[in-house]
């Protein structure tokens, strides 16, 4: 409770956790209650205001059959978020797993594991999420989990490497020594040592795997009309870029603002869970680079410092 | 030296075999049967089988898995269903614009990922530094599909300046060539060119504030030398490990790129040939797909050894 505490606490110390924070909070409301701010219904078509521009009635403006435009952004955060999260914890917990199962018993296992992981990782992820959208269908579920295939190598190679490092660890040879199961030093000693690491892997590859599915509904195999998403609504969107850019844009701000926002609180993030940065800035003091390393080093000196973050 | 290339190439033997069988497996997963798509509609049952029996889809899967590997190495990636050509013959025309694609975007990349990343490291200023490392994260961060879009708006309907999409051959006009290409290439290549900067940038703090790099000042290096042989030299090895991943990320970005720019590559063949349930072609697009990855793998491998006296001692 004490870490959760001064996790959070760190976050908010940092420009980046306060604005990345503040954006994702605002778009995951706004998806979860988009029944009840939404202007207007997303699939109600209207003929009388085809193409409209913005307007104090329609904020965004209206698409070719009349929709409002905010309403479908609003909505379209949905499949969006839903299939990023999908993607990221299927792919994460699968792929952690593999990666343990693979760190601890090394030999043979390990190295089918890791050449699994080499083979789905020579795939570009756009086509794994391609191909299995043309076998499974399109859905929520599936092109999560298409995708979260696709993260499952990342994931199964950092944990591999973080659970060989622990191995290592005085503690594990103590806890071998003493008779401890291998599940049992799994369990109680590896997982909890490298649970941060994931976690702070798994907020990164959010930010990935959001593009992605709006990749996949850009490219019309993802969330499919009359549903909206922040793909498919720029899909719909890019043929009137010339007479109406506001459709065509709109979405896209939207996108690349929440990208960012999870890239800010990620970053943020990973520093809180850093045990090192995370007690060096509840101290008091920021974190420091060494300022100008190019330039200290051709003016031939080395002891100047400035904060970043 | 020698033996470690020639485990990382029999290691990516076996990845590419295993991924051809991953390619083959998956696509006869997918729905709708290819011989009554390429017979027609109206085709009887008897034309069906007969069909059938013609391309081998009436024997054993493993069978068929030999022969297409087979046909591979005689250079015969199987016959197009919507077109009844050779397979080779739908994607070759493609493969050069991809390629063109490739090059170009791989400029800017580097122009954009040592530009902003080496200037982000060597700034003094808390400010330049932070603007820099924001606008990497703002170009990681924005969909290619969306600053296609935008550039498309901004220099080809607003201005005229650069044609809207589509490809021109060098030998047709150079001087179109590199207009066409300036558009698609420069929104991948900024893309990841952000994506890179941040590598960059953190190889080169590090390798500036190694001991390495003091000792190298206190034994009276020249500021050349230093940067040369020390900075430069160390910091390239974390980037050239990613680099390799960058550029397979951008071959994956270009099937997206091309969507947008309706740039005739390997990309567009492949989104259309699912849209077209042409499974023959997209097989062989996905295996050359991941050839190239796995290639570039390897090489980015024997780079670093190379870069690295680390790894080529041991």
């Amino acid at each position: 409770m004490r870490e959760y505490r001064e996790v959070t606490s760190v976050i908010l110390k940092q420009p980046s956790g306060i604005v990345g924070g503040l954006i994702v909070g605002t778009f995951v409301l706004a998806a979860l209650l988009a029944p009840l701010i939404a202007p207007y219904d997303p699939y109600t078509t209207n003929p009388t205001t085809v193409l409209g521009g913005p307007s104090w009635a329609h904020l965004l403006g209206t698409d070719d059959v009349g929709r409002d435009i905010l309403s479908r952004v609003l909505y379209g955060a949905r499949p969006t978020i839903a299939v990023a999260l999908v993607a990221v914890l299927s792919g994460g917990v699968a792929g952690s797993l593999l990666g343990i199962i693979g760190g601890y018993s090394r030999g043979i296992v390990d190295a089918i594991i890791m050449r699994a992981a080499d083979v789905v990782f020579a795939f570009p992820l756009i086509l794994i999420g391609v191909c299995a959208l043309l076998i499974l269908g399109p859905g929520v579920v599936t092109t999560g989990a298409a995708l979260g295939c696709g993260v499952v190598p990342m994931f199964a190679r950092l944990t591999r490497g973080e659970v060989l490092r622990e191995m290592q660890r005085d503690y594990v040879r103590a806890a071998r020594s003493m008779g401890a199961s291998g599940s049992w030093i799994v369990r109680r000693h590896i997982v909890p040592n490298i649970a941060s690491a994931l976690v702070v892997q798994m907020t990164t590859a959010m930010s990935g795997a959001v593009l992605l599915a709006s990749t996949l509904d850009f490219l019309g195999v993802g969330t499919q009309p009359p549903g909206a998403s922040w793909g498919n609504i720029l899909q719909e969107g890019r043929v009137y870029l010339a007479s109406d850019p506001v459709f065509a844009i709109s979405p896209g701000v939207v996108l690349t603002t929440f990208v960012v926002g999870v890239n800010l609180f990620a970053a943020a993030f990973t520093n809180a869970l850093d045990p090192r940065i995370r007690t060096r800035m509840l101290r008091g003091s920021l974190i420091r680079r060494r300022a100008s390393p190019l330039v200290s080093a051709l003016a031939g000196s080395s002891e100047a410092t400035t904060e970043t973050m | 030296m020698a033996r470690f290339l020639i485990r990382r190439g029999a290691q990516s033997l076996i990845t590419l075999v295993v991924a051809s069988i991953a390619i083959f497996g998956v696509i006869r997963l997918a729905p709708g049967d290819p011989v009554r798509a390429y017979a027609g509609f109206d085709a009887t049952p008897a034309a069906i089988q007969t069909i059938r029996h013609q391309f081998g889809f009436d024997r054993p899967t493993v069978v068929q898995y030999l022969d297409w590997i087979g046909g591979l190495f005689r250079g015969n990636l199987g016959i197009s269903i919507t077109t009844h050509t050779s397979v080779w013959s739908v994607i070759r025309p493609a493969v050069t614009p991809t390629l063109m694609m490739m090059a170009g975007s791989i400029v800017v990349l580097l122009i954009v990922g040592f530009g902003i990343g080496v200037a982000a490291a060597a700034t003094s200023s808390r400010k330049i530094d932070a603007i820099l490392s924001g606008l990497a994260g703002l170009l990681t961060g924005a969909p290619v599909f969306w600053t296609g879009m935008l550039a498309i708006l901004l220099f080809a309907v607003s201005v005229h300046l650069l044609p809207v999409g589509g490809y021109v051959s060098p030998a047709t006009n150079l001087g179109d060539c590199i207009k066409s290409m300036l558009l698609p290439c420069s929104i991948l290549g900024l893309a990841l060119g952000g994506l890179l900067a941040r590598f960059v940038r953190t190889a080169f703090l590090d390798a500036l504030q190694a001991d390495y790099v003091r000792l190298a000042r206190a034994k009276g290096a020249s500021n050349a030398r230093v940067m040369t042989r020390h900075v430069t030299r160390n910091a390239l090895i974390p980037v050239v490990t990613v680099f390799g991943v960058i550029v397979a990320t951008l071959l994956g970005g270009s099937v997206v790129v091309e969507t947008v720019f309706a740039w005739p590559g390997m990309g567009r063949v492949m989104m259309g040939s699912v849209s077209a349930e042409d499974y023959p072609v997209v097989q062989a697009v996905l295996l050359m797909y991941v050839t190239s990855f796995i290639v570039l793998n390897f090489l980015t491998d024997i780079s670093y050894s190379v870069i690295d006296a680390r790894i080529k001692q041991s």
